[in-house]
């Protein structure tokens, strides 16, 4: 079975091909023989090893052990679905698609979900794909607020309360099916299976092959040859010198490797970067230290200077294009106003401390220069904030926290409430509609408990035989749509997307 | 403390201290060249800092001339002249073209002085650097040193600015290098000195602002007193440190001050020395002093107590022989051969003895005729008086022959009681010889002078008032606190009769007679005075001769006899008189027998009769 969907590439030449054709008749045979060239070149071709580097280091590939780090689980939300499926996934445009499931229906409330699954499916190591194989993985994520049943050809899911997002839930969430034999290597069935993975303390290199009996097509590289652990800078350099394929670049690394001539691809900014006060402490009961704190801040200065034009003014939680409200948001810096929120003082009041602590994760490659940053507009309206990382923070205590929060799903809704309950900000019951969420988006905003600063994007750094690449709006990548050129690339003609 | 004590103790004295002359001058002058060549190490160490820091100073700027001549800078300063340009594209650079230079610090500013891209600072793009843009040719100004700000802290830094000119507007680059420890590793130090460094960044004393090659300094308090010294008067300053009771821990420390273009006090190096050597050679030259003053004090002792005793030696027997001849040896002689001072001082003291043994035995001779004549007058004059009625009586013996036989009876028995009469004198006369012959050895015991100065005037109280004589009055000032003497009794009493018998025969027309005792430092004084006639000198000066008196009857025995006895006793006699004005006679015994009195006293008890004729040997064989 062949993969049913098109590269980019093949997609944007066809009108170049006619354009040139009537352009150029008087060098028809040639132009022709030329776009022939051209167009034998941008097909995919199946085969070879795709070599990816990532920054972050999962221990293991199993949807049970969800990860609760933010940066871990958006790695695992990028490596899992090559090896296994959901029910339903996201299209480009973030809605859900039937996968091993072709169809579903629920009733009125929401509580009943009946998943109707695709048949012919196998598991990687030949194990047909049957409703309880489904059932019993599902059971394993979804928890205890739901009842998984296999039907015949179909699994059925019971809400203990209403899940209108259940799709959204399922085709974001780790809500993958696979088999778990004896031995406890989990199989799926993704383009993928796993060849090796490595052992604790081996060098972090996971080997994957081709799933020749995917469902969804034969992926068109032969294995996936995946690094983890690996500083950004030296994945800038191994993608530079042709030692990887596919790796991961920080937003301040873009400009710059696209200047080396790396090819680059960005998704829309669909990472949340904020700053968090810890309710613990002190400043975090005093509304105008908090107040002062997010006006002083230069959101603009850290989008456009820090993560060089690779993020975006965060005036709300949602970035504009997902939420569509983001713009009625203040989110300028108002100096004189943070310094009069400062001076401003009850009578009998405790003065308040002027020092802050801001704690940043010392994985994030940026996140030191946007908590410096910070901590340099702060120092303008006379509050001194100490730097300092998580890996130096060992018994220290902060005030603020400087989190990376990356989307969860292309769906509002879903992504503000799980959002609000992570800030512990209270969840209407109601966010269906734009205004119940710009509502209880301000209200949060407002408090001022949780500062956003910028959303940024997810930027990934190619090498010149990747061809086919397909970025998702909030991130991510399609290793299974990603094939190799065979030639080898002429110098300088990487190409941006 | 004798001479040779002397002599030796002053040549220890002079060895000790010409050693400690010598030590301290050589300690002086140690110290002074150590000082002097600690201060040239200082010197030179100040001149290879400002050598290097001149030489660091041209790094630092040829260093930001070359990023300020790089393509990618004169590419930067052209894009950024587009007013439409995004400066945010070089955010990371300043980063990158300060690694390429090694440079610490690089801050790419623009027209205004808001700066594009910070290396040390990377969060501070847009802050506006204002002092950069009041200085107009930045190309032409040397390095210097300025506060540079960090997140996290501030920094002392070398810097340069150059410009980078496109059109109209300015591209400023502000590079540097920190002044730290990896600096003052550049110094190539002596052994015995270090270089610190004090970024005078804060106001006061700050600990943490010091530092040596290794970092953060130990003790950093202990050079607060020089930092804020230095601070206040801008002017280097100098201070030693002794880091533990031992003084070889000591350094000194000599401060630098390190200033700003505006005069500003930044940074001050400090360049420490240890005064361990110096005082590791002081204490050296110490030892080796106390040593050499020992050995020089052990060979001055030895080779003074040689000198001293080669010196003292014929001094010595001189003195002793002195002593010999004070003690009656006048045969002593000085054997010294050296041909000195002191060798024609010993031939002259012999020739002195022998002088005096020559004189002496013509004066004993003199005085021996002298004697034999005057006891030959005495004798002859004694013998003379009962003689003649001797002679008359037996020539009227011879004529009463021819009387009758009743007359011649009546004569013969009145010739025969004169001549008895005459012969008993004659055998007074020749006893009392006898007796002053006869003086015997005392025989002390403790005697109470005053008893017995009342004992001997009570014996002639008859006498004071006899009838047919004008009275004499006794008078007596009698110290009752007197003590006891050591005396022989009888002769103490002799001796005060005679006294008392003396002053009798000087008042012959009536007079007082007084009597004094008293004491003083172990010596008990007598005096007995009279109101007599007194004496004339001569008279005084031949008085206890014996057998010279002034009287018509006397023997001239009397006093010669208290002079014998008070000599025995180990005293003194004199006479203060004066013609007309009396006499007193002052005796001065000691408490206690000199040891050497009493030891003659018993030797002259035990061999008595041999001493007997010696002392009575004129006289007595004479007499006999």
């Amino acid at each position: 079975m062949k993969r049913t969907s098109f590269p980019s590439h093949a997609i944007h030449s066809a009108p170049r091909l006619v354009l040139g054709i009537a352009a150029t008749a008087a060098c028809f045979a040639l132009s022709l023989s030329a776009v022939r060239r051209a167009a034998a070149s941008a097909r995919p071709v199946y085969g070879g090893t795709l070599r990816v580097q990532m920054r972050e280091h999962l221990t293991a590939l199993d949807p049970r052990v969800w990860p609760t780090d933010p940066a871990e689980q958006a790695a695992a939300q990028r490596l899992m679905p090559l090896v296994f499926d959901r029910l339903v996934q996201f299209d480009d445009r973030g809605e859900p698609q039937p996968a091993l499931a072709v169809s579903w229906q629920h009733d009125a409330q929401s509580l009943n979900w009946q998943f109707r699954l695709r048949d012919g499916v196998k598991f990687s190591d030949g194990t047909a794909l049957t409703p309880d194989n489904a059932a019993a993985s599902l059971q394993q994520t979804l928890g205890k607020d739901f009842q998984v049943r296999a039907l015949p050809g179909t699994v059925q899911i019971q809400a203990a309360r209403s899940a209108p997002d259940l799709l959204v839930e399922l085709a974001a969430g780790p809500h993958f099916i696979f088999l778990a034999p004896l031995d406890n290597s989990l199989t799926g069935t993704g383009a993928f299976r796993v060849l090796t993975w490595p052992a604790a303390g081996a060098t972090p290199v996971v080997s994957l092959g081709a799933n020749d009996e995917c469902w969804a097509g034969r992926p068109f590289v032969d294995k996936i040859e995946l690094t983890m652990g690996v500083d950004p800078q030296q994945q800038a350099n191994a993608v530079s010198f042709g030692e990887a394929d596919v790796v991961e670049l920080s937003a301040s690394q873009v400009r710059r490797e696209q200047q080396r001539g790396v090819r680059t691809v960005s998704s829309e900014p669909a990472t949340l970067l904020a700053l968090e006060f810890d309710t613990s402490r002190p400043a975090a009961n005093d509304q105008n230290l908090r107040a002062a704190v997010s006006l002083a801040i230069d959101r603009a200065a850290i989008a456009n200077v820090v993560l060089q034009r690779q993020a975006a003014v965060a005036a709300g939680f949602l970035p504009q294009w997902l939420s569509g409200y983001e713009s009625l948001l203040r989110a300028a810096p108002d100096l004189a106003r943070a310094k009069e929120l400062l001076s401003a003082q009850a009578p009998g009041e405790v003065p308040r401390s002027t020092s802050l602590a801001l704690v940043y994760d010392s994985s994030d490659a940026d996140a030191r220069a946007v908590a410096e940053r910070v901590a340099f507009n702060l120092r303008e309206v006379g509050l001194a904030v100490q730097v300092f990382s998580q890996a130096s923070a060992a018994g220290r205590a902060s005030d603020l926290r400087l989190v990376r929060i990356p989307l969860r799903a292309p769906d509002p809704a879903v992504t503000l409430a799980a959002l609000l309950t992570g800030f512990g900000e209270s969840v209407p019951a109601d966010l269906e509609t734009s205004e119940s969420r710009f509502a209880a988006e301000r209200a949060a905003i407002e408090s001022f408990r949780v500062i956003p600063l910028v959303h940024e994007t997810e930027s990934y750094g190619l090498g010149p035989h990747v061809r086919n690449w397909m970025t998702p709006l909030w991130g991510g990548w399609r290793l299974e749509e990603v094939s190799l050129s065979a030639a080898e690339p002429a110098a300088g003609a990487a190409r941006n997307q | 403390m004798s001479f040779r004590t002397k002599l030796l103790l002053i040549f220890t004295l002079t060895t000790v201290a010409g050693v400690t002359l010598v030590a301290w001058g050589v300690s002086s002058n140690t110290r002074r060249a150590f000082e002097q060549f600690d201060l040239n190490r200082t010197d030179a160490l100040v001149t290879q800092f400002q050598r290097e820091y001149q030489q660091r100073g041209e790094e630092v700027v040829h260093r930001v001339q070359g990023i300020a001549d790089a393509e990618a800078t004169l590419r930067m300063a052209i894009a950024l002249n587009n007013p439409q340009a995004d400066p945010s594209q070089y955010y990371n650079d300043a980063y990158a073209l300060a690694k390429t230079q090694q440079l610490d610090f690089l801050e790419i500013a623009g027209d205004d002085g808001a700066i594009i891209s910070s290396a040390q600072w990377p969060a501070r793009f847009g802050y506006k650097n204002d002092w950069v843009t009041t200085e107009s040719d930045w190309n032409s100004q040397r390095a210097f040193l300025r506060r540079v700000e960090l997140p996290d802290n501030v920094e002392l830094g070398l810097l340069a600015v150059r410009v980078v000119p496109i059109g109209a507007k300015k591209l400023y680059l502000m590079g540097g290098q920190q002044l730290n420890q990896t600096f003052l590793a550049s110094l190539v130090l002596p052994e015995g000195m270090r270089a610190l460094l004090y970024r005078n960044l804060e106001p006061g004393f700050v600990a943490t602002a010091l530092s040596d090659l290794s970092g953060a300094v130990r003790e950093a308090d202990r050079y607060a007193p020089l930092i804020l010294r230095v601070q206040q008067q801008k002017v280097p300053g100098e201070m030693t440190i002794q880091w533990t009771s031992d003084p070889a821990s000591a350094e000194s420390f000599h401060a630098i001050p390190l200033s700003g273009r505006n005069g500003d006090l930044l940074g001050i190096l400090l360049l420490g020395s240890s005064r361990h050597d110096l005082v590791m050679m002081l204490n050296f030259i110490r030892a080796l002093a106390l040593l050499v003053a020992g050995a020089a004090i052990l060979v001055g002792v030895v080779l003074g107590w040689w000198i001293s005793a080669r010196v003292t030696r014929p001094i010595e027997r001189l003195a002793a022989g002195a002593r010999e001849v004070a003690a009656g040896n006048w045969e002593t002689r000085v054997n010294v051969r050296s041909r000195d001072e002191v060798g024609q001082l010993a031939a002259a003291f012999n020739d002195m003895t022998r002088q005096l043994a020559e004189q002496r035995e013509r004066l004993v001779q003199a005085e021996r005729v002298a004697a034999w004549r005057e006891l030959a007058r005495r004798l002859a004059h004694e013998l003379k008086n009962p003689l003649f009625p001797l002679q008359l009586t037996v020539e009227n013996l011879q004529r009463a022959r021819e009387q009758t036989s009743d007359q011649f009876d009546e004569i013969f028995f009145e010739s025969t009681a004169a001549l008895r009469a005459e012969l008993e004198n004659l055998k007074t006369i020749v006893g009392r010889f006898s007796d002053f012959a006869k003086m015997p050895a005392p025989h002390f015991e403790s005697v109470d002078l005053n008893d017995a100065v009342r004992g001997a005037v009570k014996l002639f109280e008859p006498q004071f008032s006899a009838m047919g004589r004008p009275p004499i009055t006794p008078e007596f000032y009698l110290d009752q606190n007197l003590d006891s003497i050591e005396a022989d009794p009888a002769l103490l009493r002799r001796a005060l009769e005679n006294l008392v018998l003396n002053s009798l025969d000087a008042m012959p027309a009536g007079g007082t007679l007084t009597v004094r005792t008293s004491q003083n430092n172990g010596t008990v004084r007598l005096e007995v005075s009279d109101t007599g006639s007194g004496l004339t000198p001569e008279e005084v000066e031949r008085l206890f001769t014996p057998y010279y008196t002034t009287k018509q009857h006397g023997t001239g025995l009397g006093l010669a006899i208290v002079q014998s006895v008070v000599s025995d006793h180990g005293g003194k006699i004199s006479i203060e008189s004066a013609p007309g004005a009396g006499a007193t006679f002052r005796i001065d015994l000691p408490l206690r027998a000199p040891a050497q009195v009493k030891s003659a006293a018993k030797s002259a008890g035990a061999a008595a009769a041999p001493e007997s004729a010696r002392t009575a040997q004129i006289p007595d064989t004479n007499l006999r």
